[in-house]
């Protein structure tokens, strides 16, 4: 697969549902971070695209076979604009609480594990699902300024050997594009003036694709970019659109590959036959927040779903191209979602099945597999359910 | 089943619910509704357990069904009760009421909108029973009740991390929601088309680029039942210029609210307000605005009635038109976890949620006595839209009433060993009024949070939000920050100091950033004496007189003995001058000043 870095030029809007117009207060608010959809539309324009960069109607239906892998967030090297490290979305079994005595540079990092419930106690969970908590709970404050994404480092550390620790924010990663506002006054063509009928001021936000590294000079600023990974070989770089309001961003190939799985993980998965998934984008299932495609037999493994971390859906709808209006509004599994799983087959079936699920999309459908829904990486999970000891 | 369980419902969602709101009427209706389906899961447990209220409801405790049902008591998103059922019946049972008591909401609401106009009822329906979250946990309670409440809330802590959810039934190609993109419209796209703004207006309650799902149709038409009607944030933003209305206006008001009548203002433009004003009436603070016209007229229409307005400001205020920022204020109880773990027994948990309803029911008043409206208060919780000219008191009043009531609950500090008592910190956010509500909520909850982090708590925060952008935010604790502010205001009223002075200041922090913070560095006293100069050669009163001696040693002691770095003095400044920015309250000092304005209709 080719990784494709996309560096913004402009701040970015991925709109969520809301229709946008020039009526007073209004703001064209953006999305942290772009939905696969949105990436995977844009990297099939640019390959249906003739030389002279006009789309062709006929590509549509060969161009929505292309698999995208991704969005996922990456740190730029400041001289060649290539990736210089990877972010993913911070894991749901990951919590960060407050320290004691306070420290806002660091936090304590508690894992949350499928539990074993004293039998006197009684949840609505879902039938056949443990509950997902600490064993010992805590019930210090979770901090503020959690990092929304974490750097792949930390993040690969906490697939294979997640332990309680305190931890370095800096070092765990960061909340990735920055908000900017912009205010825009609606100027009525025929005066040339303020639209005052309409309320003249409305405003947009966009994500402005770089972190500040804490000095107070600018040009310090980490440059971020969105990468995705594609097997098309015939995808032009340089400019395109990008999300709302035509934002322009770059497209250029990289060196870099997406993260491997680490062979300690692979043989801990082999060995244990439990592991977790952790889904890198959001990931969309049949009835709601529980996957079907994940869980059927695949090269000889079957799956069983023990207990899932798992936050509010997300909701996406986004524009149809092709039928030229508002696709319906689907309640995604948000990314971060840690599913736990026990896995039944032979060690080479586990080996073949971590090697397909590594970084692919889970989804239940074959489109939003395609589109990079529900991107997956694997971690460590010994399968044993942990005593509450409260 | 003899054993007795201590069972906790957490009914949702609720932020995200109540936050998407574009109006300030979404945010009250939501924050309600909330409110009623906590209260109908509060009656179904006491009900299943032969109607003893004392002894099943722990978290919020009323004394009766009857105070439970009353419209001025808000229940919290949480319910902490007893029972002696299997706790699974008692679930389902709660989960059966709570969707009856939306279905009812909402059946009512949709009936309104169904008489005037077509919309698509079935899924609408769809959409609003998917709203509900709720979510229960259940443990045994033997001889250790501290020890079972601290099981069940590390059992909901759990449940919350696995929030099971169905799939969109009613997703389609229609057009998605205004107020939070999530949702398909279900008004037809035609009206758009056939309907002029007025009959939009009329019939479903929009303006002409707004679209709404079930959910948002519920918000703007669902009825909380008696005194159904709230202040719009212009009407709260114009308080002040209302306030100075008297006789001498009656004529004016009546040719200018006449002038709009001729002109054909709907139903929804006058007579809406809540409380009456003696002159004003029950017009709403909106009138006011050149640019909320457009919400009533078209065209040429808007052009007279904009024209009415200003012989109208002229008549009454020398062409002077209201202020556009007003105050939303968000309290919340601190330290409140640890006083609820200390309760040992079920009737000393019951005796703090007792005071914390007994605080919540105190709101209301303080609130209209300030010329406020309030959106929620439950329990320690307390959401409220205030003119800018008495925010900072309010806010004050509430805090001290909130002391008083819980005076009788403690903490032993871990550290000193003295007694923590509850205090409240208080978030202020100054926002525009055509500011989306949505936003200003983010706002007031970022001040909040940023009282909360003043050390010690008790502390009071106020943002400031300019239309332009720039947002900043000023905190610390009660009884010295509140009481600096407060000069700051005076001075900034009485012109003892210049009006541009906190932007001088500003600049001066930025030149010099990174000089260092705290009294004993070498840079901040240089920074001092730099102060001092400006100051000094700067004056007051629009130029003609010199800044008193007095103010500028008080405001250089601020800066060397109270340490406070220049930019957070800045900044200060800065929001005082925009709090001073309207006159001071007539009546807020009078604690009777509400009886004479009129009842709610």
């Amino acid at each position: 697969m080719t990784v494709w870095v996309i560096e913004a030029r402009d701040p970015l809007i991925f709109r969520d549902g809301r229709p946008f117009d020039a009526v007073p207060g209004t703001r064209a608010v953006s999305l942290p971070f772009p939905f696969p959809s949105t990436t995977a539309g844009a990297l099939r324009t640019r390959a249906g695209q003739d030389g002279e960069g006009r789309f062709q109607k006929d590509a549509i239906s060969w161009v929505k076979q292309i698999a995208v892998h991704g969005p996922l967030l990456v740190e730029l090297d400041k001289n060649t604009g290539d990736i210089a490290r990877w972010l993913v979305h911070s894991p749901s079994d990951a919590l960060l609480l407050e320290p004691e005595p306070p420290d806002g540079a660091r936090a304590a990092l508690k894992r949350l594990v499928p539990l074993e419930a004293p039998p006197d106690v009684h949840t609505d969970l879902p039938e056949g699902l443990s509950l997902v908590g600490m064993p010992k709970p805590d019930f210090r404050k979770p901090i503020k300024k959690a990092p929304r994404y974490w750097y792949w480092e930390a993040f690969e550390e906490w697939l294979v050997n997640p332990e309680d620790q305190s931890v370095d924010l800096e070092g765990i990663g960061h909340d990735g594009p920055t908000r900017e506002a912009r205010v825009h006054v609606g100027i009525d063509p025929e005066t040339g003036a303020a639209d005052v009928e309409k309320g003249a001021l409305f405003q947009t936000r966009g994500l402005e694709f770089t972190r500040p590294r804490g000095g107070s000079n600018p040009g310090d600023a980490h440059r971020l970019a969105l990468a995705v990974a594609t097997e098309t070989l015939n995808l032009p770089d340089g400019l395109g659109f990008l999300g709302g309001e035509r934002r322009l961003a770059v497209w250029r190939k990289s060196d870099s590959s997406l993260p491997a799985c680490p062979d300690r993980l692979k043989s801990h998965i082999r060995r244990n036959r439990h592991c977790r998934v952790v889904l890198l984008t959001d990931a969309h299932f049949e009835t709601g927040w529980r996957p079907t495609w994940l869980l059927n037999q695949i090269d000889g493994v079957t799956p069983g779903l023990k207990a899932i971390a798992i936050g509010r859906p997300h909701v996406v709808s986004g524009w149809d191209m092709a039928e030229r209006g508002p696709k319906p509004a689907r309640r995604l599994a948000p990314a971060g979602t840690v599913l736990f799983l026990e896995l039944s087959g032979d060690d080479d079936a586990i080996d073949r099945w971590v090697d397909r699920i590594w970084l692919s999309p889970v989804s239940d459908g074959e489109q939003d597999r395609l589109d990079g829904f529900g991107l997956a990486a694997l971690g460590v999970w010994y399968g044993t359910l942990q005593r509450m000891e409260v | 089943m003899d054993e007795v369980h201590l069972v906790v419902f957490h009914v949702g969602p609720v932020q995200e619910f109540i936050a998407s709101a574009r109006r300030s009427r979404d945010l009250w209706f939501g924050s309600w509704l909330l409110s009623e389906l906590s209260k109908a899961a509060a009656e179904a447990i006491v009900e299943r357990s032969g109607g003893d209220i004392e002894w099943s409801l722990i978290f919020p405790a009323p004394q009766s069904l009857s105070e439970l049902r009353l419209d001025n008591f808000n229940a919290a998103n949480r319910i902490v009760a007893r029972t002696r059922e299997d706790p699974a019946k008692l679930g389902e049972a709660v989960r059966i009421r709570v969707l009856e008591r939306l279905r009812e909401i909402s059946d009512e609401a949709f009936d309104r909108v169904g008489k005037a106009a077509e919309f698509d009822r079935a899924t609408a329906q769809l959409q609003v029973d998917d709203l509900l979250e709720l979510f229960w946990v259940s443990c045994p309670i033997r001889d250790d009740y501290a020890g079972a409440r601290t099981q069940a809330e590390a059992l909901m802590a759990a449940r919350k991390a696995t929030r099971d959810f169905a799939p969109s039934k009613w997703g389609s190609s229609e057009e998605k929601s205004s107020l939070d993109g999530l949702r398909e419209s279900v008004i037809p796209r035609d009206a758009y088309r056939t309907m002029s703004g007025e009959e939009l207006r009329q019939s479903y309650g929009v303006r002409r680029g707004e679209r709404l799902c079930g959910v948002g149709l519920l918000k703007r038409h669902g009825r909380r039942g008696q005194g159904d009607r709230f202040f719009s944030t212009s009407h709260v933003a114009a308080m002040p210029m209302l306030e100075r209305l008297n006789e001498r206006h009656r004529g004016a008001v009546e040719e200018y609210v006449g002038r709009l009548r001729q002109l054909g203002i709907g139903s929804d433009g006058l007579d809406t307000a809540p409380v009456k004003d003696p002159v004003f009436g029950y017009n709403d603070g909106h009138l006011l605005y050149l640019e909320r016209l457009a919400e009533f007229f078209d065209g040429d229409k808007l052009r007279q009635a904009q024209e009415a307005l200003g012989r109208f400001l002229d008549r009454a205020f020398g062409g002077a038109g209201p202020g556009p920022y007003y105050a939303l204020l968000h309290a919340d109880g601190d330290h409140m976890g640890q006083i609820i773990a200390e309760q040992r027994t079920i009737e000393q948990h019951r005796a703090l949620s007792r005071a914390a309803s007994l605080f919540a029911r105190r709101v209301e008043p303080i609130v209209s006595r300030f010329r406020g409206s309030l959106i929620y208060a439950g329990g320690d919780d307390v959401l409220a839209l205030l003119p800018l000219h008495s925010a900072l008191e309010c806010a004050r009043t509430l805090a001290d009433a909130f002391r008083e009531q819980m005076a009788g609950f403690a903490i032993a500090d871990t550290k000193s060993g003295k007694a923590v008592h509850p205090t409240l910190s208080v978030g202020l956010a100054v926002v525009h009024h055509l500011e989306p509500l949505s936003e200003a909520l983010e706002l007031v909850r970022e001040a909040e949070s940023y009282a909360k982090s003043v050390k010690g708590k008790n502390a009071l925060a106020v943002t400031l939000s300019k239309r332009a952008g720039s947002e900043r935010t000023v905190g610390g604790t009660w009884g010295s920050f509140d009481r600096r502010l407060e000069w700051f205001i005076e001075l900034h009223r009485n012109e003892e100091i210049p009006a541009e002075l906190g932007y001088e200041l500003r600049s001066l922090a930025m030149e010099l950033e990174g000089a260092g913070e705290g009294p004993d560095n070498l840079l901040q006293r240089v920074l001092s004496s730099e102060v001092k100069r400006i100051l000094s050669r700067k004056r007051a009163e629009r130029g003609s007189r010199e800044v008193s001696e007095d103010v500028i040693r008080r405001l250089v002691d601020i800066l060397t003995q109270d340490g406070l770095p220049v930019d957070h003095l800045a900044d200060e400044l800065i929001i005082a001058r925009e709090l001073a920015s309207t006159p001071k309250p007539a009546a807020a000092s009078s604690p009777d000043a509400s009886s004479g304005e009129g009842e709610k209709k």
